[in-house]
């Protein structure tokens, strides 16, 4: 009775996967930018895991002033006068407390990382949580977490971040706290507008008229299908909050002068700039290339990821 | 006829819903009458619009919010639906009715595997499925249809957890696994153990329509609600899917409300037959009583206006003059009058009741009532 379907579920079942990822693949190859992307996310996360093992961590609150901002590396030559010449080669020079440039920007990457993830993840689940609950509830617990994002969004990002800072103090945990407040009603808000289109689904119907209660159907189902625009904008804001971090931690929000952080790096290098431009360089390229990397990557991830955009 | 007896699975009284629209209010169901024996098809036939899918969306509570039931009741198994408490009514959907939809393309959740899709059922509400389940496996190997090692162990480490009346999760995950498998091989699905693990969208129309059908039978409900299932498929698929219900019929012992607008899937199909037009049940009998002696003119121009291709010398099909009736201002009296060719005086302003014309016919139509004491 079944025979012609029998053989078509044979062949989709063998294929059928392995095609979706070929296509991905294909997909991938399509688009350089995506593989750049790629690459220096790769390279990031690399880093993130390997730089204690790179460098001792000790090394950033060592202060060999003799050595504060001297430059010494045969490829790259600034022609400004009053270089000091590092006695060894340094890739990247020193900075002002005489500490080698590079190792302080392996140091700084797994902070700002660190923040950055924190921040998303939080800020995932407090959309999926909340954000669920609005779109799937509706009505007034809709109207009321609305309105408490509408709340937030209200006030500029930075300038609540900054204010948060200055009054809880000047911490790492205090400042990953300071960008989730200003981060988190954008996940609600998509996360909501996801659920509202997802819940209309017939396959919702059909687990309400299975006896399905509402957790089960908003939590195990729903969200899992509504979750991909919330993915790729974490991905994409990875970039962003490492951004808004060294953007704090530059005009001074720094728990600590010494700490290796992109940011507080690149501020160290305001007052230098004529005498010692690398210092504000290379921490500011390390801070574009992350959040370009991630970027591009949230694109690649949109476009070839999604089943529901390709189909 | 006005007690309910133990013999009925569904009774429907007086249904009256209607639903609030921009333009107006909506008199969808306009005292729908149905009763449905203990094991037996029930076919629901009537064109789009005459209010077919709400009687079963009534059935299990699942009315769109802007619908409003006007009064009448719903008895399922002999126990109230309409104004059931929420617990209850998710209980009701889990373990008494069960229904399938138009559509099996976009009925199951497209990201999860089927596998997890059926056990989750099961899974939802463990306190309900343990025996069931450990009873099931031990079915299994008392058949001796699964040959494999330790199954003795197995059988006494289940009928103690059988005693105890407790079951590891992992032991209810894997029994729930094995029942899936089952429920699946029970649809006639090739391969079962290798659908489990599939998604969605590696499967066929027929395939998800039986995958849908086997996730209505997981819960072994005694009525299912089969809404126009047959409508999305292809006609040899469809041949199939009915194939299918009909053996299923004689394996378990379930009562099925076919809800078509196919004529021939009714009478393929089903023990009896209800007329459905704008909101009212205008008659009901047995499939053959209906077929060959049809009394309200309103079947009896619907089983005209089928196309035969079977008769060289049948006049072309005749279609019933007029349109479906506006029901936000739907006609007094009979609903059917204003194209009923055999109307008169009394048809605008008596509505008609469903009256037994025949041993078994029912029939709502002032002809009839005339005609009877």
């Amino acid at each position: 009775m079944s025979r012609s379907e029998s053989s078509d579920g044979g062949r989709r079942d063998a294929t059928g996967r392995e095609a979706d990822l070929r296509y991905a693949l294909h997909l991938l190859k399509g688009n350089r930018l995506v593989l750049v992307g790629l690459f220096l996310s790769a390279a990031t996360i690399l880093l993130v895991l390997l730089s204690h093992l790179l460098v001792d961590p000790n090394l950033a609150n060592q202060q060999p002033l003799a050595l504060r901002l001297c430059w010494n590396n045969p490829i790259i030559n600034w022609n400004i006068a009053n270089v000091k010449t590092c006695p060894s080669q340094l890739p990247l020079g020193t900075d002002a407390y005489g500490r080698n440039l590079l190792q302080m920007i392996i140091l700084a990457i797994p902070i700002d990382m660190q923040i950055a993830f924190e921040v998303v993840a939080s800020a995932i689940v407090i959309g999926v949580v909340f954000g669920g609950l609005a779109g799937y509830a509706g009505g007034f617990v809709d109207e009321v977490i609305l309105r408490i994002t509408d709340v937030f969004l209200a006030i500029p990002g930075i300038l609540l971040a900054i204010v948060l800072i200055v009054v809880l103090g000047r911490s790492l945990p205090t400042l990953t706290l300071a960008i989730l407040i200003t981060w988190w009603p954008y996940y609600v808000r998509l996360m909501r507008s996801q659920i509202l289109s997802e819940k209309e689904k017939p396959y919702v119907e059909r687990l309400r008229a299975m006896g399905a209660g509402g957790p089960r159907i908003l939590y195990l189902h729903i969200v899992r299908n509504a979750i991909y625009p919330i993915l790729v904008q974490a991905t994409l804001d990875v970039g962003s909050v490492i951004l808004t971090v060294s953007a704090l931690t530059f005009i001074g929000l720094t728990p600590n002068p010494l700490l290796p952080e992109l940011g507080n790096l690149a501020s160290q290098g305001i007052a230098n700039i004529f005498t010692a431009p690398w210092l504000i360089l290379f921490p500011g390229l390390t801070i574009l290339l992350i959040s370009l990397g991630f970027n591009l990557l949230g694109d690649g991830i949109r476009d070839v990821f999604d089943p529901k955009l390709r189909r | 006829m006005q007690k309910s007896s133990a013999e009925e699975i569904l009774k429907i009284t007086n249904l009256r819903v209607s639903f609030n629209t921009y333009a107006g209010q909506v008199k969808a169901l306009d005292g729908v009458e149905l009763t449905m024996r203990k094991g037996e098809v029930l076919g629901l036939v009537g064109e789009s619009g005459c209010g077919k899918s709400v009687t079963a969306l009534s059935i299990v509570g699942l009315l769109p919010q802007n619908a409003k039931i006007l009064g009448g009741s719903v008895l399922l198994n002999g126990k109230e639906v309409l104004g059931m408490s929420k617990k209850d009514l998710e209980t009701a959907r889990l373990t008494e009715v069960a229904i399938i939809f138009q559509d099996p393309m976009t009925f199951l959740n497209p990201v999860l595997s089927i596998g997890s899709q059926i056990t989750e059922i099961i899974s939802a509400r463990p306190e309900l499925f343990t025996e069931k389940l450990v009873k099931h496996r031990l079915g299994q190997i008392g058949e001796g249809t699964d040959v494999s090692a330790g199954l003795d162990s197995e059988r006494s480490h289940l009928e103690g957890a059988l005693k105890r009346g407790n079951l590891g999760k992992k032991e209810f995950n894997r029994l729930a696994k094995v029942y899936a498998v089952s429920v699946l091989e029970s649809v006639r699905l090739p391969e079962p153990v290798k659908v489990l693990k599939m998604f969605p969208f590696e499967l066929s129309g027929g395939m998800r329509q039986r995958v849908l059908i086997a996730m209505s039978l997981v819960r072994r409900p005694k009525l299912i609600l089969a809404d126009e299932i047959t409508t999305a498929l292809d006609v040899t698929v469809q041949a199939q899917v009915l194939q299918l219900l009909r053996a299923l019929r004689q394996e378990i012992d379930v009562s099925v409300l076919l809800i078509t607008h196919d004529l021939a899937v009714a009478a393929e199909l089903c023990d009896r037959v209800a007329v459905m037009y704008a909101g009212n049940v205008v008659e009901v009998a047995d499939v053959r009583e209906l077929f060959r002696n049809p009394l309200h003119p309103y079947t009896i121009g619907l089983l005209a206006s089928v196309p035969r291709v079977d008769v060289s010398s049948a006049p072309q099909e005749a279609a019933i003059k007029g349109s479906v009736p506006d029901l936000i201002y739907p006609p007094s009296g009979c609903r059917f009058h204003p194209r009923c060719p055999r109307a008169f005086e009394k048809c605008p302003q008596v509505k008609p009741q469903l009256i037994e014309a025949n041993p078994g016919h029912l029939v709502s139509c002032l002809l009839f009532e005339e005609r009877s004491p």
